[in-house]
Formats: structure tokens, C-alpha cells, sequence
């Protein structure tokens, strides 16, 4: 570890890892392009880069957006990420009585602090994990991608058979083209350009960037009523504001680290998982929501701690728990690197890496948040209609570069209009994304174990762990009709 | 049409959808052929899905011809807009408007290869001005960003990164 933190202290590295924050908290202030986006929009930048010099890229830049939204949330009350709504509630307020530095100070150490001990969590779970999953065969890992559909497709808000439908419709997108196995072409309806079947960067540019660039066009000329000057009195906390705050930092902290984790629930519901604990737990709950100290802490400590958590499962198991976490596991592919277990033993030098990159970009978040805030805040007053036009020509171009194909640009625009149909009907996306991504290896597994067991289900049943995972993966499924059920009675 | 009818007609839409997507693959999967050393072959795993989807698409269909709600995911990906204090009226025909230039734009690039700088600085021209006020300032910024920004992809992507240009 000592090595990987050398190495990223590398003068270009380090460049890149600034580089990398600086876009991530600059997409963070900017209201409309968020933390999946911005990585989707990156990745064609990393194609000719070696590959430790795009995960860093990456990483740095998913850690600047995730702590970016808290500029905006502060000093015009809108969350440049989902992720920072909650923080909004109480930092705004807090701003508007006249102390917006302090606002955004203690959001940014709860920040660090989350982001900090979410990289603990990183360091000292995911190994051990990814010992175990070595010894998973194939009805492991169908089990628990089954498992991790299952859950992101149950926790998605609102809905679960639109969950599962977008998961569904997701895997069914990866199965068009060459089938390794049988050689067969599938689902490619007489088109040569389907015979590699759809590309992943296009798909997830077109349901994700695009899609959003057409919801935002269409409200375009909203804007904020209310402006706060930033300033940066109190943006630096003092030791005993880190005592008074460090019980509740650390307890919501490991709220965003276990939330991390789950896949599908992500840095807003462990936000506001947090907030509500926070709440429960304190002596002054009637300040919540009208500038509480405790309410900020909170809300940006879980939303922060997320990064770490959500990392195990993608490096231990090569599971993606959301959006973001499957761009990172695509950028990972496209740079021919499998993450999962193996890659612990095969390319131990990119783990160090990605782990190494998560700390130091927390660091050098903080320092940007706490030194550059004015600059930040100036960044608010650039107008969508002066970045719209600028994204709308990087999909164009990220979607063309991966396989230098215009074929891939009219897919990408195909799964915006998709993704456009799915926001209105109000169906989540990122199950779609999840299933899509997981597809390939659930059906590998599959057909591998069958193989082996001879064209058997049961051999499942002599699989004690895979077993664990089918029965947490129905009880997730049936959970809610429980709920229903019991809540009718 | 209030909320509720619009909300109906979509989920309306969207199981017959997912019935119309699950159906056509599920068909299509069975036409692929057998494998002797592989118990599920090509088509099996896809026909699962396919079927699962019809499956979940007719509970969907059925629910909401009864007049239960299958929900709404909080998709909103329009981060912060929804919380603003000066509601404008959406301007729908600016992103149709949006969409018909880019993909008018891919069609010049397919057509027309090696043309990448101008064609870019014509599509940001092209959404910057349709953005933006209709005041002769915005309009120069707009032109300005659209040039700058077309040479700035042209050198990053061409000469810098020596990436495929359509």
C-alpha cells in the first residue's frame, strides 16, 4: 500500500488526480450533470491512457463530484447532485442567516471524515471478500449477481416491478450479437453492425447523459430564486467542532459505508438514512431543516462514505452497486481488466491504485473545497446553454471513439430516446444499467455450472452459499408484498 | 389531462411495451439453435428473460387496467431543477429541436466524413443559439463557445489523444 500511495504521488498522477477533482467538484456545482454522467463523458478521454492512469483519472473525478453538490446545495439551495438534497435542508438555511462558510465548512470535514473512514472500510473489507469469492464457482457468482438485480432492482425507490422490468429489459440489451459459447448470432435481425451486439459505452451515454440533456433542455430556463455570497469565515473547523461532531460523523459515516455496499441504494438514500438517524439522536431535533450543524454532518458524512463502500462489492466481487459503479467497472473493461477476486491477483498494482486514488482524492478534495470555494462559487453563474451544446459533442464523440463506428452514435441516440421514455414513465434507470453490465457474466455462470453439473438446477441445492444468495434474493422480492400485506391487516 | 390520467397512460404504455420487447425476443430466442455440449445453448438464457419480461409486463398491464398504481421510481434526473424558486414554462420543443440537430449532425458525419470541425462548430452554433436569450450577447457567446469548443474536441480528441474522428 505504502507503494501504491508512492507511485501515486508521481508528479503526473498527482496531475491528474488534481485534474480529476477539480472537473468532479466543477460537475458537482453545475446543476444537470451528475457524478455517472460526468464519468461517462470521461472515459473516452481514458482510452489511450495507461490503464492506472484512468482509473485514477476516474476515481478523482467520482469523489469531486460526489462532494461537489454541496456548493450548490449551500448557496442556492440546489443539490448539484441527488445526493446533496438533504444537505440542503439545513446548509442553505444555515448560509442565509449568514454563515455560509461555516455551512460549508462543516460539510466538507464531515466529507472527508466519511470519506476517510469509507476507505478504511475499503481497505480492510474488501481483501478478505475477495479470498472468499476466489473460491466461488460458477453457481456462486450466478447466485449473487441474481442477488445483486435483485436488490437494486427492490431497493430502487418507488417501484419494484418497474425495477425489475428495467433490470430485465437491461440484460435483455446484452444479449444481442456473437455467442461465445455456441458461436451462434443472436437477436442481430439482419444487421452486420449488431453481429458484436450493442456496445456498452453508447448504451449507457445514450439511457444516462443523453436522456438527462434532453430532461434538462426541456426546462432550461429555470434558475434559482435566491443567491448566498460565499465567504469563507468558519470554513475551517476547530478541533473541538471535530469532538462536539465526531460521534455523529463516525456513526453516519458507517450508515454510508453498509449503504455503500447494498447495491442499489446509493450516497442519497444513505443521506437521508443518516439525517433521519441523526435527528432521532439528537438533543435538538426541532433545528432540524432550519440550519441544523448536526443535520449537515450527516448528510454529507454518509453521502461521502458511500464511495468506500460501494467499491468493495466492484473490487472484491466485480459487482456495481448503481450508476457510477458501473461506468467504473465498464471503464475497467474497456481497459481489458476483469474486476472481481482475480483481480486482486492478477493486477494488484490497479487495486493499489483505485484504493491509493480514493484517499488522496478526499484529500485533495478537501483542500480544493476549502481553498478554491470562491472560485467554485463564481462557477455557478455559467449558464446550461453554454454546457449543454459542449456534452451533447463529447456523446457524440465518446460514443464514435470505442469502436470508431457511426453505427454506435445513432445507438447511443436510439437509448437516449429510451432512456427520455423511461424518465417519463418513471421508471428507474439504474437496474437497467446494473442488468446490462451483469447480464454476460449471470448467463457465462450459468451455462458453465450446467455444464458441470450435467444439465442439472439441483446441483444448486449442494451449494450451501449460492443457496444463501437465491434465498436472500427471493425474500428481497417477497419483502415488499409482506409489507403490503401486513400493512393492510 | 390532470397528472393521474397522464401517470395511467404511461404505465398503460409502458406494460405494453415491455409485453410487445419480451414477446419479440422471447420468439426470436427460440429460433436459435441447440447445443450438444451445452445443456442451455444459445437461446435459453435470453428466452428466460424474454419471458420474464412478458411475464412482468402483463402483472403490469393487468394492475394498472384495474386501477392500482405499479408506481413511480424517483428517477428524476433533472438534479435540482425541480427544487428551484422561479418555475419557467419547459420549453419540450427545444429538446426535440436539440435531438433533430444532433442526429442531423451524425447523418452529416456519416455522409460526409472528415469534416468534424466544422460540423461540430455548426451543431454548437446551432444549440447554443436556440439556448440561449434572444439578445445579440448571448448569441456572440454562443458562436464563441461553438468555435473555440469544436477546435478545442478537434485537438484533444484528433491530435492530442490521436483517437478516430468520425
Amino acid at each position: 500500500m505504502i507503494d501504491a500511495f508512492t507511485h501515486l504521488l508521481q508528479p503526473s498522477l498527482l496531475l491528474l488526480m488534481c485534474g480529476g477533482v477539480f472537473l468532479g467538484i466543477v460537475i458537482g456545482v453545475l446543476p444537470g450533470i451528475n457524478a455517472g454522467t460526468l464519468l461517462v463523458l470521461i472515459l473516452p478521454f481514458t482510452f489511450t491512457m495507461a490503464s492506472i492512469d484512468a482509473v485514477v483519472l476516474l476515481i478523482a473525478a467520482f469523489v469531486g463530484a460526489v462532494s461537489g453538490g454541496l456548493i450548490t446545495a449551500t448557496l442556492m439551495r440546489i443539490p448539484g447532485e441527488p445526493n446533496a438534497i438533504m444537505t440542503t435542508m439545513d446548509s442553505f438555511p444555515m448560509a442565509k442567516a449568514g454563515y455560509p462558510g461555516r455551512a460549508l465548512g462543516l460539510g466538507n470535514s464531515a466529507s472527508i471524515v466519511g470519506g476517510a473512514l469509507s476507505w478504511v472500510a475499503l481497505v480492510m473489507l474488501a481483501p478478505p471478500l475477495a479470498r472468499v469469492a476466489v473460491v466461488f464457482g460458477p453457481w456462486e457468482y450466478f447466485a449473487i449477481v441474481c442477488l445483486a438485480l435483485t436488490l437494486i432492482a427492490s431497493l430502487s425507490r418507488g417501484s419494484l416491478i418497474k425495477g425489475i422490468i428495467s433490470a430485465l429489459f437491461g440484460m435483455l440489451v446484452a444479449m444481442p450479437g456473437l455467442d461465445s459459447s455456441s458461436g451462434a448470432q443472436r437477436f442481430t435481425f439482419g444487421w452486420v453492425e449488431m453481429s458484436s451486439g450493442f456496445e456498452l459505452l453508447p448504451v449507457i451515454l445514450g439511457i444516462f447523459a443523453i436522456s438527462q440533456l434532453l430532461s434538462d433542455t426541456v426546462n432550461i430556463d429555470e434558475q434559482a430564486g435566491e443567491r448566498v455570497r460565499a465567504n469563507m469565515r468558519g470554513i475551517v473547523l476547530s478541533l473541538k467542532d471535530y469532538v462536539r461532531h465526531g460521534f455523529n460523523m463516525v456513526r453516519s459515516s458507517l450508515i454510508g459505508i453498509a449503504m455503500g455496499i447494498l447495491p442499489g441504494v446509493g450516497a442519497t438514500i444513505a443521506s437521508i438514512v443518516a439525517y433521519t438517524t441523526a435527528r432521532a439522536a439528537s438533543k435538538e431535533p426541532e433545528k432540524f431543516g432550519k440550519g441544523s450543524e448536526e443535520a449537515i454532518v450527516a448528510a454529507e458524512s454518509a453521502n461521502n462514505a458511500t464511495t468506500g463502500g460501494t467499491l468493495i462489492p466492484l473490487l472484491a466481487l466485480g459487482i456495481p452497486g448503481g450508476l457510477a459503479d458501473s461506468v467504473l467497472l465498464g471503464a475497467l473493461m474497456v481497459h481489458n481488466l476483469a474486476p472481481g477476486p482475480m483481480l486482486y491477483t492478477h493486477n494488484p498494482e490497479i487495486v493499489n491504485a483505485i484504493v491509493g486514488a480514493h484517499l488522496l482524492s478526499h484529500v485533495l478534495m478537501f483542500a480544493f473545497m476549502t481553498g478554491g470555494v470562491m472560485i467554485f462559487a463564481w462557477l455557478m453563474v455559467l449558464e446550461r446553454a453554454w454546457i449543454f451544446p459542449m456534452v451533447f459533442a463529447i456523446c457524440v464523440l465518446g460514443a464514435f471513439t470505442g469502436g470508431a463506428r457511426i453505427f454506435d452514435v445513432w445507438v447511443m441516440l436510439g437509448f437516449g430516446l429510451v432512456g427520455y421514455a423511461m424518465e417519463y414513465a418513471r421508471v428507474p434507470i439504474a437496474p437497467f444499467v446494473v442488468g446490462m453490465v451483469l447480464a454476460p457474466l449471470a448467463e457465462e455462470q450459468l451455462r458453465t455450472g450446467l455444464m458441470a453439473s450435467g444439465g442439472t438446477f439441483w446441483a444448486i441445492l449442494d451449494r450451501p452459499i449460492a443457496l444463501a444468495f437465491v434465498a436472500i434474493a427471493v425474500a428481497m422480492l417477497l419483502w415488499p408484498l409482506f409489507r403490503q400485506r401486513a400493512a393492510r391487516a | 389531462m390532470d397528472d393521474m390520467c397522464k401517470a395511467r397512460n404511461a404505465d398503460l404504455a409502458f406494460a405494453i411495451l415491455t409485453i410487445a420487447v419480451g414477446a419479440l425476443f422471447f420468439f426470436e430466442a427460440r429460433k436459435l439453435p441447440a447445443s450438444r455440449f451445452d445443456p442451455l445453448g444459445a437461446g435459453a438464457f435470453p428466452m428466460a428473460i424474454a419471458g420474464l419480461l412478458t411475464m412482468m409486463g402483463v402483472v403490469a398491464l393487468v394492475m394498472t387496467l384495474a386501477g392500482k398504481r405499479i408506481g413511480a421510481a424517483e428517477t428524476s434526473l433533472i438534479v435540482g431543477v425541480n427544487q428551484t424558486d422561479q418555475m419557467a414554462p419547459p420549453r419540450p420543443w427545444l429538446a426535440v429541436f436539440s435531438f433533430l440537430a444532433v442526429a442531423t449532425y451524425t447523418a452529416v458525419l456519416q455522409i460526409w466524413p472528415g469534416n468534424y470541425m466544422w460540423a461540430t462548430a455548426a451543431l454548437l452554433a446551432a444549440l447554443g443559439i436556440a439556448m440561449s436569450p434572444r439578445d445579440p450577447r448571448s448569441a456572440g457567446i454562443a458562436l464563441t463557445i461553438a468555435v473555440t469548443g469544436a477546435a478545442f474536441l478537434d485537438y484533444v480528441f484528433g491530435t492530442l489523444l490521436r483517437l478516430s474522428m468520425p
